[in-house]
């Protein structure tokens, strides 16, 4: 029986290290799959996992996430990301996050930055994906988000590759206009 | 660090309540050999139980794309759509009164189910809600695989396979997408041709003759006992290779005009709902249409739930609320120019349908046709007895459709219009011209009368 994210929740504010526990048992191979979609190692991605338990269990308290396994997703996603660039200082070009730059090059380019506020940034991507409606939304987050091949997303979306392609490509288009839209320079 | 990279660390910052949740069901120590065991033994059941239809007459395979059903689960739609109809083929849909066979059977069916499902078409090429009749959406790839597997079920030799570009068709001097792939032709053996368009529309010509006698075959699919001698022959023959186990046939008359082809032979499955039924009727069927000399002049497999988004089960107004609309004027049509008496009056619909319209439509979405009497005289047309044009109606409830009254001042007919630069121009010398809402259109010896919306136009002798 798989414990309930509140009490994983409250075992993390009452410092029990159960709390390790349960979330390995419950968010484990979830969260692995989040870091190996990044990573495309195991090894690395179960560190990065292992990484993941610390830094909630030094974030929780004070933070009292409202979807645990979206919270521990995302410090997944951040610290897998950051192994890649450290992998990665040039593209090799394999792996999932490569091909993701790649295509977000459509809609961003792939330029030194010249984006200076990021906090603007995240606040028009905010706006943007709440008006996109729910199933675009979520294929651009299971993309780009979670690094998930085309052919994985279109299996938990229930729709074609192509549809996904079509949908993801239409997304990045629409996306291009929108931040031109906001005055983020590209 | 480059602009995409800041972009992939700004989606880390982004509202957790609009990142999807991801089921997490592995569990580290989970015993994978049950679900491998039963996953065999549901493969060796499954494959057991297939044989029989496998060997019958598709050794190759369905087409596994094409059965591929968009919506599975159905749901409540809440989104608005516009509702407008883009007239494929620019011609007036025209009907001759023994051409209308049939009861209202599908309204009568649905009666009991006031839902019907709408998709949002992503293959055609839209423009400000009109469809230019062009698809664009599956790749090269994919097309080129429904290619292999069509050619692998016919059993035929390939000789030749072309790609062709929209450059070559209509719409095609626009830069937008003129060197976009419109379709894949094999050309094999015995002159047959497989093309695939990049809606997933197949196109088979000229596969096989049939010499069935049936002297009047085509004129009515209900009564003629050789038309059902004909129906009984393709179902025997193609039924397994369309993919279909409880086909509906039905006949329908040769809307175009193609005097060359004599009829069309329409299958579709029957999965028992009468939701079902509309949907397959017109989303998901194969045509065969067969020639003047009784052979098998094309036979194409159309699935729209490939190309389409499925947004939503919608409610639908009843029949005789579609006729007070139809009375009042709110109705699209292709033939408003040939209406015999204005308002439209109960004693000149003949029958009244439910239908999807597809090809170059912006949404899929369920319409009730009505047959209405015309003005013969008005008609240019070789033909005994009454003729009638189609007339359509939204289904959907209007709290639902986003522009649902603009077409109400539709009968500004305003002549004559010179044309100096088509938008369009096709094979035959046809044209096509866009403005913001109107559409002019040249059709040669039909010297056809087009609507759009809340424009008609008339245009002779350009």
């Amino acid at each position: 029986m798989l414990a309930e994210d509140n009490h994983i929740i409250e075992l993390f504010f009452n410092r029990d290290e159960r709390a390790i526990k349960e979330t390995s048992d419950k968010y484990g191979v979830y969260l692995k799959k989040v870091a190996e979609n990044i990573l495309n190692q195991t090894e690395e991605a179960e560190e990065c996992v292992n990484d993941t338990y610390f830094h909630a269990w030094n974030a929780i308290p004070p933070a009292r996430p409202e979807k645990l396994p979206a919270y521990l997703a995302r410090i997944t996603r951040n610290l897998a990301i950051d192994r890649y660039r450290q992998k990665h200082t040039v593209k090799n070009g394999s792996g999932q996050v490569a091909l993701c730059l790649d295509e977000l090059s459509e809609c961003i380019g792939n330029k030194e930055t010249v984006i200076e506020d990021k906090i603007v940034l995240s606040d028009a991507l905010n706006v943007f994906l709440r008006g996109l409606n729910k199933k675009q939304r979520d294929i651009f987050c299971l993309r780009y988000y979670y690094f998930m091949d085309i052919e994985e997303v279109a299996e938990r979306v229930n729709a074609s590759k192509a549809s996904v392609k079509m949908s993801l490509h239409r997304t990045r288009k629409s996306l291009r206009i929108f931040l031109e839209s906001e005055g983020i320079t590209l | 660090m480059k602009n995409n990279e800041i972009l992939l660390d700004a989606l880390n910052d982004i509202d957790e309540a609009l990142i999807i949740d991801i089921d997490y069901k592995g569990q580290k120590n989970r015993r994978k050999w049950p679900y491998y065991m039963g996953a065999l033994i549901v493969v060796i059941i499954a494959f057991i139980l297939l044989i029989p239809y496998m060997i019958l007459k598709n050794p190759h395979g369905a087409y596994g794309r094409l059965n591929v059903r968009a919506g599975t689960t159905i749901s409540e739609g809440s989104e608005q759509f516009p509702s407008k109809v883009w007239f494929e083929n620019y011609k007036a849909e025209i009907y001759r009164e023994d051409e209308i066979i049939g009861e209202d059977s599908l309204i009568v069916d649905l009666n009991d189910s006031l839902t019907l499902p709408v998709y949002r078409n992503q293959g055609d090429v839209i423009r400000e809600g009109i469809g230019w009749g062009i698809s664009l959406y599956l790749t090269e790839e994919e097309i080129n695989s429904i290619v292999d597997r069509t050619v692998k079920i016919l059993g035929i030799k390939e000789v030749n396979r072309k790609v062709e570009k929209v450059l070559n068709f209509p719409g095609g001097k626009s830069d937008l997408f003129s060197n976009e792939i419109q379709d894949i032709v094999a050309e094999c053996e015995n002159d047959i041709t497989v093309t695939v368009v990049r809606d997933g529309t197949i196109y088979m010509h000229y596969i096989k003759p049939h010499y069935v006698e049936t002297p009047d075959a085509g004129k009515n699919a209900d009564s003629s006992d050789s038309n059902q001698e004909l129906i009984k022959k393709l179902n025997g023959e193609y039924q397994m290779m369309i993919g279909m186990r409880n086909s509906v046939w039905y006949y329908a008359p040769n809307e175009y005009w193609n005097e060359s082809e004599r009829g069309v032979y329409y299958v579709f499955e029957d999965s028992g709902s009468a939701r079902e039924k509309v949907v397959n009727r017109y989303l998901y069927y194969a045509a065969l249409c067969v020639d003047s000399d009784n052979s098998l002049a094309r036979l194409s497999i159309h699935n729209y739930f490939c190309c389409s988004e499925y947004m939503g089960d919608y409610p639908i107004i009843t029949l005789d609320a579609a006729r007070q609309l139809l009375y009042d004027g709110h109705y699209y049509t292709s033939c408003e120019h040939y209406i015999k008496s204005t308002p439209i009056s109960e004693k000149d619909i003949i029958k009244a349908d439910i239908v999807y319209l597809t090809r170059g439509q912006e949404f899929y979405q369920p319409y009730y046709k009505f047959y209405v009497e015309l003005d013969k005289d008005k008609v240019d047309i070789n033909a005994i007895g009454k003729v009638y044009g189609a007339f359509y109606v939204p289904a959907v409830e209007s709290e639902y459709i986003s522009d649902y009254y603009q077409f109400v001042n539709r009968l500004t007919h305003i002549g004559t219009v010179k044309i100096e630069k088509p938008d369009m121009v096709f094979p035959d010398g046809d044209f096509i011209v866009y403005s913001d809402d109107i559409i002019k259109v040249n059709d040669g010896a039909w010297s056809a009368f087009f609507y759009v919306r809340t424009c008609t136009q008339s245009l002779t002798g350009v």
